[in-house]
């Protein structure tokens, strides 16, 4: 029993991680038909500034969200604005269109940091790495505390973000109905930049809170991304609720699989899973 | 008001619209007529930004439109109330409503605009919380036409407002229109399958078929005139 609780928690807390890695990418897809397979990738590129910024100038991975987020920020609307925009205007298949070249640029991605900083694995070492809590004889990793913590922070304001604001009920707005949303005097560009600022952002605090907990190297976008995929097809295609939700299953599937089956099977069982939903309930578990 | 000139548009290969011009004056109820496929539909999508028109020019209040994006020409205040209404299905009437006022000078007004909406269309103040997707017709309708109107237009286009509804509501919307267009005086540019109805309601009309315009009178002419009526409209 101790270990079912265990494993429980751990699951969870991964899984709230998970989340917020498919969260940005379902918003992407959900927003403007584009599946952008190069959203893990771009969530290690801020793992490695959060890696380098610890070895070179001490700075704590929390305290260097206060840069990445900004600038991922700024590079998703750059990354709206020179490659899925103009795609989006060449092409009427615009989901295999941003597959192709998304997938293009993970590879090169991949590539450019193996070449910048070696395809060395890399680990964050802080002064809390490796430190955990014991609560009630459940032990808590303070790293995977804080990774939670940051994922459900991030998920709230994402989610309190689109539902209350004006700029996020465009978001929305766009995402049900463009043609409504442009007559609504809704700039159908600038939202759409401000979902990919929102997807990377969110991305980047994800690529942070897997770097506090996992190690991680050039490779490591095509595992992160698998999770980012699953979450969307679990939770439904630019839920937020309904990636909180996919991501903690997902977690708690994995956590709790480990005590039944080797680890190397777990993903396995995930996929078998994800065959057997997609039957059962193709649009995700809330369905939008 | 609104001055379109010789406005032409094909989709890839077919012609839609040909050598098309329009006019509708400040507070002026206009009808645009014609049969399926006429090209009403594509001439207001010309006109709101979201197709760009091969040929000619559209004013608006002697400001071109013709190279400006959609939310530029609603934030000049002319505004498209679509065919098919094009809501935001899941979110609820209030926010669909909200919606309607995005743009900052609309916003400023929004607590009034949202008041008077819900006294067009008392139905819609007791469905405030209730999603778009759920509602019926007619109240669709009612949200798309108000959402229309939180924008503060000068000039309201609508798309077949009326289209499945039943006569009696058909009716009370057209009239609610009718009264919009005197008591504020809203330029309106109406698209309508009620053509007797369209007619009784606005001042003038124009003809649409295969894509040119073929012919423009007032509303008394065409209902005077029994060959008129049956030449252009079948009635
Ligand atoms: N998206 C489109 N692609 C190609 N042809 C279209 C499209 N939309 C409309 N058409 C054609 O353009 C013509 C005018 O259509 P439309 O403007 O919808 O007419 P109306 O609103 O008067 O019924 C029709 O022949 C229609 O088939
Ligand atoms: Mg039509």
């Amino acid at each position: 029993m101790y270990q079912v609780t265990q494993s429980l928690v751990s699951g969870i807390l991964t899984g709230g991680i998970f989340a917020l890695l498919g969260v940005g990418f379902s918003l992407t897809w959900g927003v403007t038909r584009a599946i952008n397979v190069a959203h893990a990738a771009f969530a290690v590129i801020a793992a490695y500034v959060a890696y380098w910024l610890l070895q070179m100038f001490h700075v704590d991975p929390l305290l260097a969200l206060v840069l990445i987020v900004p600038l991922m920020f700024s590079l998703g609307v750059a990354f709206h604005r020179t490659l899925i925009k103009p795609t989006g205007e060449r092409t009427h298949d615009l989901e295999l269109a941003s597959m192709m070249l998304t997938f293009g640029l993970a590879a090169a991605i991949e590539n450019g940091i193996a070449y910048v900083w070696s395809p060395d694995p890399r680990v964050i070492n802080t002064v809390y790495t490796g430190k955990a809590l014991s609560i009630a004889g459940i032990s808590m990793p303070i790293a995977h505390i804080l990774g939670f913590g940051l994922a459900l922070a991030t998920i709230a304001a994402l989610y309190f973000y689109l539902e209350r604001t004006f700029t996020g009920k465009a978001v929305r707005a766009v995402w049900q109905n463009r043609v409504g949303a442009a007559l609504c005097g809704i700039d159908l560009e600038r939202v759409t930049s401000i979902t990919y600022g929102l997807a990377l952002a969110s991305a980047g605090v994800a690529g942070v809170a897997m770097a506090l907990i996992y190690t991680f190297d050039p490779a490591t976008q095509f595992s992160w991304l698998i999770y980012a995929f699953l979450v969307v097809i679990f939770g439904g295609v630019g839920s937020v609720l309904g990636s909180l939700l996919a991501g903690l299953f997902i977690g708690i599937v994995l956590g709790l699989s480990g005590l039944l089956i080797p680890f190397a099977w777990s993903n396995l069982l995930l996929f078998a899973m994800l065959i057997a939903f997609l039957f059962w309930r193709p649009t995700g578990l809330l369905r939008r | 008001m609104l001055e379109v000139r010789d406005l032409s548009f094909r989709y890839d290969a077919q012609p839609a619209i040909v050598d098309v011009s329009l006019a509708v004056q400040q507070g002026e109820f206009v009808a645009l007529l014609g049969s399926n496929g006429a090209g009403k539909t594509t001439l207001l999508r010309i006109i709101s930004g979201l197709l760009r028109p091969a040929s000619g020019t559209i004013a608006f209040d002697g400001q071109r439109l013709d190279s400006l994006q959609p939310h530029r020409i609603c934030d000049l205040g002319l505004v498209h109330v679509p065919e098919g209404r094009q809501l935001f299905p899941s979110m609820t009437v209030r926010e669909n409503l909200e919606l309607g006022a995005y743009l900052p000078a609309a916003r400023r007004h929004l607590a009034a605009s949202l008041e008077y909406v819900i006294h067009l269309f008392p139905k819609l103040g007791a469905r405030l919380g209730q999603l778009v997707g759920t509602l019926s017709g007619g109240e669709q309708q009612m949200v798309a036409i108000g959402r229309g109107l939180m924008a503060g237009p000068r000039l309201l286009m609508l798309d077949e407002p009326t289209l499945g509804l039943s006569p009696a509501l058909a009716t009370e919307i057209l009239h609610t229109v009718r009264q919009l267009n005197k008591e504020r005086s809203l330029g309106v540019l109406l698209v309508s399958q009620d053509v007797v109805q369209a007619l009784q309601l606005a001042h003038s009309a124009y003809v649409l078929q295969n894509g040119r315009m073929v012919r423009h009178g007032t509303a008394e002419e065409f209902l005077g005139d029994e060959s008129l009526r049956q030449a252009y409209l079948g009635i």
